[in-house]
Order: structure tokens, then C-alpha cells, then sequence
């Protein structure tokens, strides 16, 4: 086998190999490398956030502006503070925006959605949402009701 | 009784021999990195082992794509969600059977094939003849075939996922009338470089020294006649692939652990 | 208690064009009948030395005890004069026009002023009714003030917590979520009844009328159709009211039937009517599983 024949092709291998690699970051992975990588981080507490993790879809009117970036525990007050990263720098969204956590379909992934309010004022990085709602299990709903109406 | 006791024991002590021998030959070869000189060595390994398993990491990839996706296709149109198909199908290649099926199949084909060649060499004295004429045989024949294993298996695990989710695609969306917007825009916003990509790449690498070590000292430790030979070549693959599952478990569950 | 599916109709939810599924809005109406109860309720160990935004969700309950015992002799003949009484006693603590606001949300800044200022006139009356209605039929449950629910948000918000223990042993927690003025008094700005964000959930109802092809965007059809909501449900209760102790008998019920069929929706059991038929059927079992 010509030597030249040998270098031609291991050098084509790893070329595309290396392009495999980076088509795999770019285009499967979905980062963004050109546009506008900037985000602001805003917290809201709930007093139930079950099922909800963190990398869950953020959204206004389904459409996604943000994710899950950490979900911690206040042992306090019994609540859950959700930090979530919105793209952009802030000053979109008013300060009495309402949280959800709400079911995504059949499979039943959590996600939040986002209700923007009437205010004048707007959320910037580290504000508070104020105005929640957490996850409503819905068993234990209906489980009320007939308790209710069993009892009467 | 007393047999079978000291047979377990000569056995233990034996795998514990063979594991210091292959520990010592890893680094008498690698101590030191390759020179400028060593390159056209590096290269050439890197043609027998990466280019020649290419064609079949790709046609294994594309079916393999083709199949998943047919298979995920059906389970999740039961819960009307086959649009999720495409995210599937990414994260199951990028994090496990990327990284493993291209060890395996690298196991199969280069890691037989450089067992083979160096045991040959090995039993046609042609190692023992480099040593008298003062060539180390570690760098020159091991170092190269390892350097070139652990270049070329990442990258053949690229290929292999790319080759794979276009074939998956090609199921999905040519085939079951899937749509192809949603196909990629469901991967791109569940893929995560760091967490799929980056964890399976990492994979890969520890694969590609796993294999390409159990290869090349199979090789080297094997006994210098052509039944030996032929022994050494079934205990790379067996090895290999044995190796291959257990790490992948035990990386999975470091990586990926933490499960609710 | 079976009188208690003719309340559930009256709490059944704001449905105007996106309904919830029908279990759930009868959910929603008895968790807002419990939440209601809360709010007006008895308060049997309020925190005295807390916060004066306690002070005043304590006082308001106490308020409404006395209104509530007064008014058993009018209630079933009169039931407008005690709608009435109840709005005096509540409109200096609960910001309605607020509380409107917060449900309007993006809707509030294209409306005009005269839009805004008559979605929070038929935004208060409606809940007043609700909860009105509710009060006289409750009459077993303590309400008990607990320590916050969280942090005060700032010098302006905070939250005061109650839980009613009924006499069936639930407890169902409530969180009031009070503002402070201008003028120095605190006033009640959105309720959140057994982990149901009342504020959000009109909110997205609201949010939903407004988008609803039907309505055209129009504000000014969005508004009226709350306000038929709420008509409609409020004569359903009278006249159910009326037949007896509430026992809720045929005759009566094809009258809200009558009701129903003209002007917006009206719950029943918690389905909506389309037909009269219908109506009575599910009225019927709601009764049979209520008593």
C-alpha cells in the first residue's frame, strides 16, 4: 500500500471524524454560538413543585424563554425557591408576573409558565416572582371532593 | 480438594501477574509522548485501525439509527408522542450505545487485528530481533497502535452517532411522515452539550484506552505459537467487550446518578 | 348537606369561553366555598400581637360573624340586602380594584378607563355574591390564624396564613395575600385557597376570554360575559334556596334550567347546561351523591 495513499486517507479520517464531532456540539446540541448568549436569573417560590426539574422548559404562551437552572429548599417557611434563566437582560417582564407549574402532554413532563401582569415595572436579574401556583396533583383534588361530598 | 483450592489460587495469582505486566508494558510505552519521528508511525496506525473499521462503524451506525427509531416510533405512537422520536433516539445514541457499540465493534475488528499483528510478530521473533538491534520495540510497534487507538475510537463514535441519527431521521421522518422541523428542534432543545455530548465523548475516551491496551497486550503476552496467537485474539474481544459493558455501567452511574 | 351541590353551582368558577374540565371546576367552586369561608370566617385564636395586616384579617372575620348572625332573618327573602351589607363590610379591606388588575394583567394596559373601572365593578360583585351565598349555608368549621406562610416580601406585601378545621376533620390551608396602601391600610389582594392561586387561575381564564374568537378581543363582550356568569348563577341560588332548607326539587331546578339556556353559562353539579335535560339529570346525581 502506497505510503502516500495511507496518510491521505488517515487524514481524511480524522478530519471527518473532527467534523462529526463538531456537528454533534453545534447542530445536535442546539448551543447557540452567534446569537445573543446573555440571561438574567429570576427566582419565585412555590409550595409544591412536584415533578418539576431542573433544565425544565420556562415559557410564555409555550413558547420557551428560559429553563430550570436550580431548585432549592427553604425549610423555614416549607417552600420550594425555583431559580429560572430567561434569555435576554431583563426589563420584558412585569414585576406581578404570575408562575405556573404546569403538565406538558401525555408524558407528563413539568414546565413553568410564565403569565405576564399589569405592572409598569419589570424583573430584572435576582428579582422575586411573587404570584405562584404550584403543582396540582390532581388526585389529590378530586380525592378532596368526594371526601366532601361523602361527608355530607 | 487441595487441587482445585491451589488451581483457584495459581489462577488469581496468574491474572494478577498478567494485569502488572500489561500495567508495566502500558507505561514503557507511553512514558514518553511521541516525537516528530513518530508520527508517520502514529499515521499509519491510525489508517489500519480508524479508516479501515469506517465502513463498518457506518453501515452498523445507519442501521442501528434505523432500527432504534423504528422501534421508538412504534412504542411512543402508542402514547401519541412520536414526536419525541428525535430526542429519543439523540439521547440514547450521544450517551450509551454511541460510545459502547463503537467499542465493540472497534473491539471486534481493530483490537483483533492489532492482537493478531503484534503476537505474530511476537512469534516470528521479530520482537526479539528489534531488541537486539537496540529498537525498542515498545515505541516503535505498542506506542504507535496505541496512540492511533486512542485517536480514532472518539472519533469513530462521532461517525457513528451522526451516521446514526441521520439514519434515524431518515426512518422517522421519510419514512414515517414524521416532521423534520420537529425532529431536529425536539433535539437541539433536550441535547445538552456538556451533559450528552461531552459525557459521551468522555466515554468514548476511556473505551478507546481500554480497548486498545487490552489489544496491544494480548498481543505482546501472548504465547509465541499460532494456537496462542489464536487464544489472545479471542481474549482481546472477549475481554474488550466484557471491559467495555463494565466501565460503561460504572461511568452511567457516576455520571448519571443521582436517579429519583 | 345537599344544599351543598346548589352552593358548588354558584362557586363552580368563572368559566366564560375555555371551560376546565368540569370536575375541576366543581373543585374549584368547593375549594372556593371552603377558601371563602376562610375569609369571612370564624376566628377562633387570631394572633393578636401579630401584624396589623393580621390584625385586619382577624377584625374583617369578626366583622362577618356579627353581619352573618344578623342577617339569618332577611337572608332567604331578601338575599340582595345581605349582598349588599356584605360589600359595605369588605369594600374598605379587600382591594378590588387591584385584585381586578392583577387578573386583567396585560388586558389592563389596552383597556380603556371605563373598561377598567366596570370589569372591577362586576369582578367585586361576584365574588361578593359568591361568597356571600357561601357563608349563610356554611356553618360548621374554625378558621385559625397560623404563623406566615413566607417572608414578608417587602415593607408593602405580605402574606397572612389560616387553615380551616372543618368538622369532618379536614384542614385547608389559606393564604391571604395583603398589600399595603397609601393611605396606611392594609387591604386583601389575592387569596390562594388549598395551594389554588385564585389570582392566577382568573387570571388565566381571563387570558383566555380574551383570546377567544368569539369575544373578538373585544374587552367590552369579555366583561359582560362575567358579568352574565355571575347573574345566572346567582339566580339559580335564589331560587334554590328558596324551594326549602335547600333540598333542591325538580320544579326548582328547571327554573335554573330556564335560567341557564339565556345569557353566558351556568353550572350545574359543575357541567355546564347545554340543555335542560341535561342540566337536571346531573343536578340530580350531584344531589344524590351530595346527601
Amino acid at each position: 500500500m502506497r505510503m502516500r495513499t495511507v496518510e491521505i486517507s488517515a487524514g481524511a479520517f480524522v478530519l471527518a471524524g473532527t467534523l462529526a464531532l463538531i456537528f454533534l456540539a453545534v447542530r445536535v446540541s442546539g448551543v447557540n454560538l452567534t446569537a445573543d448568549r446573555s440571561s438574567y436569573t429570576v427566582l419565585a417560590r412555590f409550595d409544591d413543585v412536584a415533578g418539576l426539574q431542573t433544565r425544565a422548559r420556562v415559557s410564555i404562551a409555550g413558547v420557551t424563554v428560559g429553563r430550570v437552572a436550580a431548585i432549592d429548599i427553604d425549610l423555614e417557611y416549607g417552600e420550594a425557591i425555583v431559580s429560572m434563566e430567561l434569555k435576554g437582560s431583563g426589563g420584558v417582564l412585569s414585576t406581578d408576573t404570575g408562575a405556573q407549574i404546569l403538565t406538558e402532554g401525555i408524558l407528563g413532563a413539568r414546565y413553568i409558565s410564565l403569565l405576564p401582569g399589569a405592572d409598569e415595572e419589570t424583573l430584572f436579574d435576582g428579582d422575586v416572582i411573587e404570584d405562584t401556583q404550584g403543582a396540582m396533583v390532581l388526585e389529590n383534588l378530586i380525592g378532596d371532593l368526594l371526601t366532601r361530598l361523602g361527608a355530607s | 480438594m487441595i487441587g482445585f483450592i491451589r488451581g483457584v489460587g495459581n489462577r488469581s495469582l496468574e491474572r494478577l501477574a498478567s494485569i502488572g505486566r500489561a500495567t508495566l508494558v502500558l507505561v514503557a510505552a507511553l512514558w514518553r509522548l511521541p516525537r516528530l519521528a513518530d508520527i508517520p508511525l502514529i499515521v499509519k496506525q491510525i489508517y489500519q485501525v480508524g479508516v479501515l473499521s469506517l465502513v463498518i462503524v457506518v453501515l452498523s451506525a445507519f442501521c442501528i439509527g434505523a432500527v432504534l427509531a423504528l422501534q421508538f416510533h412504534t412504542q411512543l405512537a402508542r402514547f401519541g408522542a412520536q414526536d419525541a422520536v428525535g430526542v429519543g433516539l439523540a439521547l440514547v445514541l450521544l450517551r450509551e450505545l454511541g460510545p459502547v457499540v463503537t467499542a465493540l465493534l472497534f473491539a471486534g475488528r481493530a483490537g483483533s487485528a492489532i492482537t493478531a499483528e503484534i503476537g505474530l510478530m511476537k512469534t516470528t521473533e521479530q520482537l526479539s530481533s528489534m531488541e537486539m538491534m537496540g529498537v525498542d520495540p515498545l515505541q516503535r510497534i505498542v506506542a504507535p497502535r496505541l496512540w492511533a487507538g486512542f485517536v480514532s475510537l472518539p472519533l469513530l463514535t462521532a461517525i457513528f452517532n451522526v451516521v446514526a441519527i441521520y439514519g434515524g431521521m431518515m426512518v422517522a421522518v421519510d419514512w414515517m411522515g414524521g416532521d423534520q422541523g420537529g425532529f431536529w428542534s425536539g433535539i437541539q432543545a433536550e441535547v445538552d452539550i456538556w451533559d450528552d455530548i461531552g459525557k459521551g465523548v468522555l466515554k468514548s475516551v476511556a473505551f478507546a484506552v481500554v480497548v486498545t491496551w487490552i489489544a496491544v497486550f494480548q498481543g505482546y503476552d501472548t504465547e509465541p505459537t499460532p494456537e496462542g496467537i489464536g487464544l489472545a485474539t479471542t481474549r482481546t474481544v472477549v475481554m474488550s467487550s466484557v471491559m467495555v459493558l463494565a466501565i460503561d455501567f460504572l461511568l452511567t452511574l457516576s455520571m448519571y446518578g443521582d436517579f429519583k | 348537606m345537599v344544599v351543598f351541590s346548589n352552593q358548588l353551582t354558584a362557586f363552580a368558577g368563572v368559566k366564560l369561553a375555555t371551560s376546565p374540565p368540569p370536575a375541576l371546576s366543581g373543585l374549584i367552586g368547593l375549594i372556593r366555598l371552603i377558601g371563602v369561608i376562610g375569609l369571612f370566617g370564624w376566628v377562633l385564636s387570631a394572633n393578636a400581637a401579630g401584624s396589623s395586616a393580621r390584625d385586619v384579617v382577624a377584625n374583617t372575620s369578626d366583622d362577618l360573624q356579627a353581619l352573618i348572625e344578623e342577617a339569618r332573618d332577611y337572608v332567604d327573602e331578601d338575599p340582595e340586602r345581605f349582598f349588599v351589607a356584605v360589600e359595605t363590610l369588605l369594600r374598605p379591606v379587600v382591594d378590588f380594584a387591584g385584585f381586578a388588575r392583577n387578573v386583567m394583567a396585560v388586558y389592563y394596559k389596552q383597556a380603556t378607563e371605563d373598561q377598567r373601572e366596570r370589569f372591577a365593578e362586576v369582578f367585586k360583585w361576584r365574588l361578593v355574591r359568591s361568597y356571600a351565598l357561601a357563608l349563610t349555608d356554611f356553618s360548621d368549621g374554625e378558621a385559625i390564624l397560623v404563623p406566615a406562610a413566607r417572608p414578608p416580601r417587602s415593607p408593602k406585601r405580605e402574606s397572612v396564613k389560616m387553615e380551616i378545621h372543618t368538622s369532618t376533620g379536614e384542614i385547608y390551608p389559606l393564604v391571604y395575600s395583603m398589600a399595603l396602601g397609601s393611605d396606611g391600610v392594609w387591604r386583601m389582594r389575592n387569596i390562594i385557597i388549598n395551594g389554588v392561586n385564585i389570582g392566577l387561575t382568573y387570571r388565566n381564564q381571563f387570558k383566555s376570554a380574551a383570546s377567544d374568537n368569539r369575544y373578538g378581543g373585544d374587552l367590552d363582550r369579555v366583561i359582560d360575559a362575567w358579568a352574565n356568569v355571575m347573574q345566572t348563577n346567582v339566580d339559580e341560588d335564589s331560587v334554590g334556596k328558596a324551594e326549602d332548607g335547600g333540598k333542591a326539587e325538580d320544579g326548582g331546578k328547571a327554573e335554573d334550567v330556564g335560567k341557564a339556556e339565556n345569557g353566558g353559562k351556568a353550572e350545574n353539579g359543575g357541567k355546564t347546561a347545554e340543555d335542560g335535560g341535561k342540566a337536571q339529570g346531573e343536578v340530580t346525581s350531584a344531589d344524590e351523591a351530595g346527601s
